[in-house]
This record gives C-alpha cells, structure tokens and sequence, in this order.
C-alpha cells in the first residue's frame, strides 16, 4: 500500500492513500471468514455457513469493516513511520472503491507538533534573592502582631473610625413597604464600610449608651423604586483594637526562645523558606519559556477544545459548590479566558514531556502507587479503589505524566540552585 | 401449464442442502403441495434455465405448535429434491435467503 502525507498546518495531517486490489481482497476475505465463523445463520450451525451466503448475508457490515481495517492499517503504518503523535481520530475526507477492486482515501488527523527543545545547558537562570530584607522582617512581623491583637473595652470615649461598634439596631418603614425589624446586638468595625455610611455617620461620635437615628432609601429586592429605612441605633459597647509591641513579650506570647532576636530570626526563617518556593516557582516558569524559545508553541485545535471543555466544567462544579449559580455567569466571556490558561498548560505539559523524554526521566509503579496512597489517606478512602478509579479514569497516567514532569523540572533546576 | 412460480416455493438454503449441492448437484426446494415431480422438473428447467436428471418428492408434516393450552399443527408442505445434469451450474440463491 502506497500513503502519501501532507502538513496543512503544524498540528494537521492529511493522509493520503491507495490500496491495491489484492491487499483490499485479502483484508476481504479475512473479516468474510470472521463473520462466518462467528455468526449462526437458519439451517446452519455456527461457523458452517458457506462463505458466499456470509458474504452476501453481510455484505454491508463486510463492506464497513474491511474499510475500518484498511484505514486503520494505512494510518498505523503512516503514525509508526513518520513518527507522529497523534492527538485526535482520523476523519475520513473521501474514500471510494475503485474499479478494479481496489480502495483509496483521504483524511484528516492532528498531531501534536515537533517539538525541538533548545540545550539545557544553556538555560540561564534569572537572579533571584531569597535572602529578605530587614524591611521585609520588619514588615513580617508587624503583621505577625497585628494577628495578635485584642479588643479592649472603651469605657469613656467615642466612637471613631478603627474602633469595634456594638450596637443595638432597630428599623422601620415610615411610609410603609415592609416590617419593622429589630436587631439585639449589631457588631460593627467603623469606617470598614461594612455597614450603610448613614448608619457610619450616624454613630460616629457617640458613646456608651449614645441614641442616633440614620436614613436611607433602599432598594426592596424583586421591586422598583426604593422605599425609606429608619435605624434607631443605640450604642452598647465600643471597642479598640490593642495591637502588641513588637517585643520580646510578643516573641514569649508567640512561644518563641530568644526574645526578639530570637522572633526576628524565626521570621527570616520563614520568609527565607516562602522566598525559596518563589524562587523555583520563577525559575521554573524561566525554564518553561526558555524551552518554549520566541514563537508560541501551536496545537491542536481538538484537543484544546476538548481541555477547555473539561475545565468548565470542572470550575462550574467547583462554584456550585460554593454556592455560586452558574447559569448566571457569562460563560461567552469567559470561554475565550479558560482556553487562553488551557493552551498555556498544554504548551507547558508538551515542553515538559519533551525535556522528561530528553532526560530520560522514569516514574516506577512504586513511585504512582506511593502517590495514591498518599491521596487516599487524605481522602479517607481505601487505596485499591482509588486505584482502580484512577485506572478507570485515567487519572493514573496523568498522575504518572505530571510526576515526570516534575523530575524532568527539578533535574534542571536543583544543580542551578545549589544548596540553596 | 401452471406458473413455474406456483410451483418452486422457495429453496431451501441449509447445511445439508448445501452440501448436497456441493457433492450430488442436488438443489433442494419447498414445492407446492399438489405439484408432480414432471411439473417441478420442468419449473427448475424454466426458472432456472438448467437440465434436470431427476426429482425425489418428500411430503413433510406440519409440526406440532402449542400456544398455552392451545395446540395445533404447521400446515403440511411438500419438498422436491431435484439432481441436474452433470456439468450443469447451480443458481444463486443466497440474494433471497
């Protein structure tokens, strides 16, 4: 058999074939006799029926398979010898018998591009300082108290913005429109704008046991038009927020030897470790777009469509689990988002598998298996039907795919780090 | 004379048969019941333009149906077993079977 390929685009494959009459017969033949020792036609045991009455009997369904297995044959043979990397089936553009017996076809086919990765060796990594500075310790720390910090009672002063508000809240309708309500104990941060600015404004200044009154014209749900509100608040408790010293108090209250000197270095600890993460998070980011070179890495279209539409659905899922109504959301909009973000994973997972081939990276069932075991203890459910899921789902070859990945990544980058 | 098709039925297509045809040139048919073996010789040789030897007749009885606590028979049929002449192709039936 005789194929000819062509390269429409970088992901598209158009094969082009003819197979002689004899090699059409042959395969013929084979799926007639197939049929004839699998089917029980009326008056015949199983598999006694002559061929002839096989053959005309099924002569469609003979017809159908005999072009599936020669399609098939073509492009395995195509796949195997071109060394492509097939991303989606073969559709058939055009496919018709010709008259001596013989059969010919067109189709179609995407294939993930050739990739040729630029040399490791000349991956420059980007400075990265973990070291933090004092301001950054300083900074640290001043949130670390902040944390810390308590509301105290304020016997005698008025409220101000900052301060913790309780209050006793009760509204009602002057023209009608809806129920009074009443509110026991309403709490408050001033000037967080977690309350209307009326009621903000209204309360601001007063003491413990200070009255005040605060309108404003709300917007009834399901209605037009607005209707007036009157707040009748009445002040029972002011509070303000007490953030400790930076001292050595605070380095004992947070359970810490040494003092100051001894937080201090504990925050740099902290900071230097989350700095490191950053780091091989940018490194590794350097590394993916040094592999990647100038152009945009293309792919097939199927496939990206397929991704994008798993990934809809997995954030759909995910907010209606928050609660969220997915139905409202403008999905148009965000399509062209979701794809964006899909192409760029598929672009870094295809350089990845690419730089893991070139390494030579190799993931042992052991080193699948120890991944599930940890999943399934974090999920509370037995490791052999996890497993078994996962080879079901093929969540086992991803997690094998996204573990050599990893290794390729960390192959390159731990000689660049150091003991850093 | 009658209509050749009056009288050949339908062949009958079956492991035996078949082998018969293989082996004797012997083509089997349900014939109709009140036909003679001159009458089917001669619809063979009309219908399918071949040259007969001989015709055994064989009366088959209807077989027994029971529907619940109903019972009753298939109607009786005739079948002819007809031997060509050497030398002489066999029709192709299997498009009707």
């Amino acid at each position: 058999m005789t194929y000819e390929i062509e390269r429409p685009s970088p992901c598209l494959v158009r094969l082009k074939a003819a197979i002689p009459a004899a090699e059409a017969e042959r395969v013929r033949r084979q799926v007639t006799r197939e049929f004839a020792e699998s089917t029980a036609l009326p008056g015949f045991r199983r598999g006694k029926a002559p061929m002839p009455l096989v053959a005309k009997r099924f002569a469609q369904e003979i017809k159908s398979e005999t072009e599936e297995r020669l399609l098939r044959a073509v492009w395995d043979e195509a796949v195997a010898t071109e060394k492509l990397q097939v991303a989606g089936p073969l559709g058939v553009v055009e496919a018709r018998w010709q008259d001596g017996g013989g059969f010919a076809f067109t189709g179609e086919f995407e294939v993930y591009p050739q990739v040729t990765l630029p040399p490791v060796s000349g991956f420059a990594p980007p400075e990265f300082a973990i070291e933090p500075s004092e301001e950054e310790v300083e900074a640290f720390l001043k949130g670390l108290a902040e944390r810390q910090a308590s509301w105290q009672g304020v016997e005698d002063g008025r409220a101000e913005d900052g301060m913790l508000v309780e209050a006793e809240v009760e509204g009602e309708f002057p023209q009608g429109g809806g129920d009074p309500f009443r509110e026991e104990l309403a709490v408050f941060r001033l000037g967080s704008g977690e309350v209307y600015p009326e009621i903000e404004e209204a309360v601001r200044g007063l003491g413990i046991g200070g009255e005040a009154v605060a309108r404003r014209d709300v917007t009834r749900q399901g209605e037009e038009g607005t209707v007036p509100v009157e707040y009748k608040l009445r002040i029972k408790g002011l509070r303000r927020k007490v953030v400790p010293d930076v001292d050595d108090a605070l380095a004992a209250q947070m359970g810490v030897e040494g003092g100051l000197e001894g937080l201090r270095k504990k925050a740099r600890e902290v900071l230097r470790q989350a700095k490191k993460r950053e780091r091989f998070k940018a490194l590794r980011e350097a590394l993916v777009k040094y592999l990647g070179g100038e152009q945009p890495l293309p792919l097939p279209k199927r496939v990206v469509e397929e991704e994008t539409r798993k990934a809809a659905v997995r954030y759909a899922e995910s907010l209606h689990r928050q609660g969220v109504n997915v139905e409202e959301l403008n999905w148009q909009e965000l399509a062209p988002k979701l794809e964006a973000s899909v192409a760029e994973r598929l672009r870094e997972e295809l350089l990845l598998d690419h730089l893991a081939n070139q390494l030579g990276v190799a993931v042992s069932d052991e080193d699948v298996d120890a991944v599930v075991r940890r999943e399934a203890r974090e999920r509370g459910v037995p490791f052999a039907e996890l497993k078994g899921n996962l080879a079901k789902s093929g969540g086992l070859a991803k997690i094998r795919g996204i573990l050599r990945r990893e290794r390729a990544v960390a192959q390159v980058l731990e000689p660049l780090l150091g003991e850093g | 004379m009658k209509d050749p098709r009056e009288i050949i039925v339908r062949p009958l297509i079956t492991e035996k048969t078949s082998a018969l045809q293989e082996q004797a040139n012997v083509l089997c048919f349900e014939v109709a019941p009140e036909a003679n073996k001159i009458e089917i010789r001669q619809a063979v040789e009309r219908l399918f333009g071949v040259k007969v030897v001989s015709v055994q007749v064989v009366n088959m009885r209807g077989k027994l149906r029971r529907y619940g606590r109903f019972s009753g028979f298939r109607p009786d049929w005739r079948k002819a077993y007809v031997r060509l002449a050497p030398g002489e192709k066999a029709p192709e039936f299997f498009e009707k079977v």
